[in-house]
């Protein structure tokens, strides 16, 4: 398995890891400070934290005594080509998030801007679907089950 | 950011190699051994032999460097 899969399949563990914690502390929170759960909700990004751990899948292209990870040009091309989509995903997800954001906040709760509290969650939800579509990406351009046949 | 590369998995079929008889060919060389002779990983070599990859030209030439022939000999592409 190369580099690229391990750091994949690694970030997607945090991810969703990070996602089930959320879940749990949204009505943890509520039930603890006896709120409801939309007030927990936002507090309870902080465990969006976790995903400064997605950093140590650099681990995975270290050198190996001595040598350096086995990254052949295929290995760059799938690496390259996934970060330009998690790149691009990103994007219409900021855009679509903030455009969303205030068409709720405007119709809905009759605001005329985005509340500030509101960016720093776009910047979350925008990073998180980043590593999503980019480690998606890399594990389905090396196939989902890597053929390692004998021959 | 340059977009995508202009190296693509090799296009619909399109892309097709003789290198599976060629390693047969040349004392049934294991995957492994082209991999390291070549320079890249064995899941490489598995994904050209799949016609799932096409090779750079540096990497297609010394495919064929490594089997003693052309690179036509190794590689056809259909029209």
């Amino acid at each position: 398995m190369s580099p690229n899969q391990k750091a994949a399949r690694f970030t997607l563990t945090i991810v969703g890891a990070t996602l089930l914690l959320y879940l749990i502390a949204v009505p943890s929170l509520a039930w603890i400070f006896g709120r409801s759960l939309i007030e927990a909700a936002a507090p309870a990004c902080g465990v969006f934290g976790l995903l400064g751990l997605t950093a140590l899948a650099r681990f995975y292209y270290r050198p190996v005594s001595g040598r350096p990870a086995m990254m052949d040009e295929r290995d760059k091309l799938i690496e390259e080509r996934s970060r330009f989509i998690g790149l691009n995903v990103f994007w219409v997800v900021w855009v679509l998030g903030s455009v969303a954001a205030w068409a709720l906040l405007r119709y809905a709760a009759g605001r005329i801007t985005i509340p500030v509290e509101t960016l720093p969650i776009l910047a979350l939800a925008g990073w998180l679907v980043f590593l999503l579509a980019q480690s998606i990406a890399i594990l389905a351009q090396y196939g989902w089950n890597s053929h390692d046949d004998p021959r | 950011m340059d977009g995508i590369p202009t190296m693509t998995p090799a296009e619909n079929g399109r892309l097709s190699n003789k290198i599976r008889r060629l390693r047969f060919e040349h004392g049934e060389m294991t995957q492994q051994d082209l991999a390291e002779r070549v320079g890249v990983t064995r899941q490489t070599i598995i994904a050209l032999e799949a016609d799932r990859y096409a090779p750079s030209l540096p990497l297609a030439l010394r495919v064929a460097r490594t089997f003693g022939v052309r690179v036509e000999d190794v590689f056809q592409i259909k029209d």
